[in-house]
This record gives structure tokens, sequence and C-alpha cells, in this order.
């Protein structure tokens, strides 16, 4: 992965942990590097470590809350949940990711009468 | 404004309790490593394989933990609090030295603050912004090899895409030799392959269950008459014990020319890639048709639907590893652990739902998936006789990719289209 390409991911690792947290309810810190993982395929190589400081970063800003728990394998694990705040956060930041790659594909894909 | 007040709380909170999550750290690191290394067991690796991996996909712990210490502190204030110390300490012992060497600082930062802002603005230049009915036309790149710029215009993908109306189009086509040699062969294809669904479920099947019982007179008639309907050499299928194994057929088949026929499609031959393998490692059709859906689709996601610019889109991926088996039947009380069969699901959904209907379709040169299947299938379904008239068959002269062959593509579209229709708001 190119540096570009990387610095896209820090810009939209916080909406795509946030998106993660929505579709798929509470969820431990692995789970949610799989799932990126998984739905970003080679295109997003995450380091699961970053993951983890994104946590961080939307919990103090009380965008998503910490509890622990006990996961399906019966290990203790921090299991994340959006909060209402981030609820509203994301809703925002995907408003605000399609209207940018919205533009971004009209400049790049051009067609008549677009 | 409210994210970043509650952001400077949690790190003075944390500045002044570093103790406890110090302990988060550590505990939370710990859970994720062991089910990162229980994954990997579960995808085939060694204890010790799946622990290296578990490592390297979270990266670094040290750097981790410093990250993250400073995240959750304030990192600045002990800086600050150090290069304070330091630069007094530095002061009152030589403050000539000192202040020459801020002054030496300040010359330099401004110089790369003017070099930085030209070459920014010279080098670094962005494209300009489009006016009201401008549009981009074409992609200017430099191409190192030739040392020139090239240019795509867009009109040239656009007019490649307008001309393709099936994958027919891209793909060639070649015709199985006719070897099949049957006495009083009926001429319709349609009472042919009654005629061998009959031999399949009678004599065939029945040879099969006797297993070792089987009389050698009719282990011989068996491969006789398989011999005629499969192509396939009578010494073949003696050798086999008159199995068939997947992949056997397409390997077999063309053998003596080392020619290898198409499973998805049988109407595609190809060269064979291991001539003594005893099953056919390739399938020629994707070798002749997978390009064009390659194109097609990346044409159609990127140029016409504009998805996801910049993602990469595989024709295909490895699933078959970590694909989860686990398939809980109607009326079971836990996920089995099998080749998940939903048959008897579909049975219960039919069963509660009398109105709903069921379409098979299928392709009579698909060996993947062959149409005597479906409709075998379909006769096994554990449902009441009044139900039978809510499946109906449409079979075309076309693989398992119907649409790969223009008239039969148009018949399914026709098809489909009617199916819908008449069971649409019941």
């Amino acid at each position: 992965m190119s540096d570009s390409e990387s610095s896209i991911l820090q810009g939209t690792l916080d909406l795509m942990v946030l998106k993660t947290l929505e579709h798929l309810g509470p969820l431990h810190g692995y789970g949610i590097a799989r799932r990126i993982e998984q739905v970003g395929e080679r295109a997003l190589i995450v380091n699961q470590g970053t993951v983890y400081l994104c946590l961080v970063r939307l919990v103090q800003k009380k965008w998503i809350r910490a509890e622990w728990g006990v996961s399906d394998n019966n290990r203790k694990a921090k299991f994340y949940s959006l909060t209402k705040a981030g609820r509203k956060q994301l809703q925002a930041e995907t408003e605000n990711w399609e209207r940018v790659a919205g533009v971004i594909g009209r400049v790049l894909h051009p067609q008549a009468g677009s | 404004m409210l994210a970043f007040f509650h952001t400077i709380v949690a790190r003075i909170r944390g500045f002044l309790r570093p103790g406890d999550l110090e302990l988060d750290f550590e505990q939370e690191t710990a859970t994720h490593l062991e089910m990162a290394e229980a994954d990997g067991r579960r995808r085939g690796l060694s204890a010790e394989e799946a622990r290296r991996v578990a490592r390297v996909q979270l990266g670094g712990i040290t750097q981790l933990r410093e990250s993250r210490r400073a995240a959750w502190g304030l990192p600045w204030l002990d800086g600050f609090a150090l290069d304070a110390k330091l630069g007094l300490r530095m002061l009152r012992r030589s403050w000539g030295l000192t202040l020459a060497g801020g002054l030496a600082m300040t010359i330099v930062i401004t110089i790369a603050a003017v070099v930085f802002v030209f070459l920014d603005e010279f080098m670094g230049r962005t494209a300009p912004p489009l006016d009201q009915g401008e549009r981009v036309v074409a992609l200017q790149s430099w191409d190192a090899a030739a040392h020139r710029r090239r240019e795509t215009p867009r009109r040239d993908i656009d007019r490649w895409g307008a001309t393709l109306r099936s994958v027919e189009d891209l793909g060639g086509f070649q015709t199985i030799e006719r070897r099949l040699i049957v006495a009083n062969r009926p001429a319709d294809l349609q009472s042919f392959l009654a005629q061998v669904e009959t031999f399949a479920t009678t004599d065939y099947a029945l040879a099969l269950m006797k297993g070792n019982e089987l009389p050698e007179a009719e282990r011989q008639r068996i491969a006789q008459q398989l011999s005629a309907y499969t192509g396939l050499s009578i010494a073949y299928l003696l050798k086999t014990n008159l199995r068939i194994e997947y992949g056997a057929f397409q390997k077999e088949l063309l053998a003596d020319r080392e020619e290898t026929v198409g499973t998805l499609d049988t109407r595609f031959i190809g060269a064979t890639l291991d001539p003594i393998a005893k099953v056919a490692s390739n399938d020629p059709q994707s070798s002749a048709i997978s390009s064009a859906y390659v194109a097609a689709y990346n044409d159609y996601v990127r140029a016409s639907l504009r998805y996801e610019p910049g993602i990469e889109f595989k024709s295909g991926i490895s699933i078959y590893d970590s694909w989860d088996y686990k398939h809980k039947p109607p009326g079971g009380d836990r996920a089995l652990i099998a080749l998940p069969n939903v048959l008897p699901d579909l049975a219960v959904a039919m069963k509660q739902n009398p109105d709903l209907k069921v379409m098979v379709n299928g392709g009579y040169y698909d060996v993947s998936t062959p149409y005597f299947a479906g409709r075998f299938e379909m006769r096994h379904l554990p449902i009441p006789d009044r139900l039978k008239s809510n499946i109906e068959y449409r079979y075309y002269e076309s693989g398992h990719m119907v649409y790969a062959h223009l008239p039969s593509l148009k018949a399914i579209h026709d098809n489909v289209a009617q199916f819908i229709g008449r069971t649409e708001g019941r």
C-alpha cells in the first residue's frame, strides 16, 4: 500500500469503526479489526494495532463506550458499542464522505450529461 | 466542540491515573492475541505459526503501548517540562551560545518555510477545479518508458462497453466431437435425455447398488451402455468400476487429444494441463470467458455505477478454507458441520407458504451442477403432492452460465421475467 492510500485510511478509520459498530453491535477490538480487514480485503491493509488507537480516540470523544465482558469463547474482552453521540457523528461523517466521494467520482469518471 | 472537551477531560484523567490504563492495555492486548491465535489454529496453522502471525498482524506491542500511552495522557506536558528545564540549564551555563543557537535555528526554519512554499506552488500543483459545464475528456499520464506524455480518451472505453452485448461476443466456442454411439438414438434432444435419465435411474443405479455382487456379464453390459451415453471408453469405465468421479469426465473424454472439456460449460475445450491427472485440473470455460467478465464488470461498476473508485475487484477468491459450513436443519436442535443440504429448508418454506413458487433454471452442458441433479433433488423434496405443481423447470442449450449463449440469454430473461410477473403480489 502506498503512503497516499495509508493517509486516506487514517482519515477514514474512525468512520469505518463507527460503521462496524452500528452494523454489528457491541464488539471487541479483535472483531472490529477482522471485520474491517474482511470488508476492505487487500485494498485496506489495516495494522490491527491502529484500530486500538482509533478506539481510544473514539472513547475519549464519547462516540463509543467500552465495557469489559465475556466473549463467545469465554474470554474476558473489552466490548465497544456506539453511543447516541457516536450515531449522530456516524451519520454526519457518512454524509460528508458520500458527498466528497461523489465529487471525486464525477471528476474522475465524467460522462455526457453529468 | 463537545468531543474536543471530552477528549481533554479523558486525557487529564488518563494523565492522573496511568496505572489503570496500563492494566487495561495489557489485558486487552492479551485477549486480542489469544483470539487471533485461536483463529490461526482454526485456519490450520501450527500453534507457533498462529502466535507469530497474530503478533505480526497486531504490530509492535512496545510501539503500540507508547502510542496508546501518548493518546491517553498529556505527553506534551511531560515533553514541555523537560525542554524548559534543559533550556534554562543551558542558558544559565552559557547564555551567549544559547542565544546564537536559537537565532541560527530561527533563520534556518524561516528559509526552509520559504523554500517549501515555493516548491509547493510550482511543483505540487493540483488540477484546477471544473467550471460549470466543463468535464474531463481524457486522462493524461507520463509514460516513463517512452519518456513522453500519454493520453487515454474516455470515449474509447465507452465505445468498447457499448458494443458488448454478451460474453459470447468475446468468448470463442468450440463444439465437442460427437463420440456417442447410441443405437436408435432419438432425433430430438428431449426424447434422448428421457432415455438416458431412465437408464441412470434404473439399470445404472441398480448396478451401482449391487457393488461387488454385480455379475460380470451385467457389469460389461452396463459399461457398454454407459460408454455409449457418455463417450468414455468401456475400458476406462470398467477400470473405474463404473463410477465417474467429479472432474473425471472432463479430463477423460478427449484425453487422447490431450484436451480437457469445460466443467461449467462442456462446449468449451482447452489443452489439458496435466495429461496424467485423474481429474481435470482446469476449466477451459473459465479460461475462455472469465477475462470478459472481469473487463465488463470493471467497466460497469467503475464507469457506469461509479462504485468504490480505487478498490480492486477480484474475479474469484478462495473462501472454501474459511467457509462456515455449519447449518441448522429445520427441526434440528443444533447446527451441523457438514456440507449443508438446504432442500429441507426449501420444503419447510413451501409447506408454510403454499403459494411459494419455485423456478429451477439450468444448462444442459453444465457438468458442475448437472441439469438432471436439479430434477433429481426436487423429486426427493419432502413435500405433499399438491405442492409439486409449484415447481417449474426451464433448461437451456447452454452451460452453468446460461447467458453465455445468446439465444439462451434471451430465453432465460423472458422466462424469469414471466415467472416474476406471474407470481408477483400473490
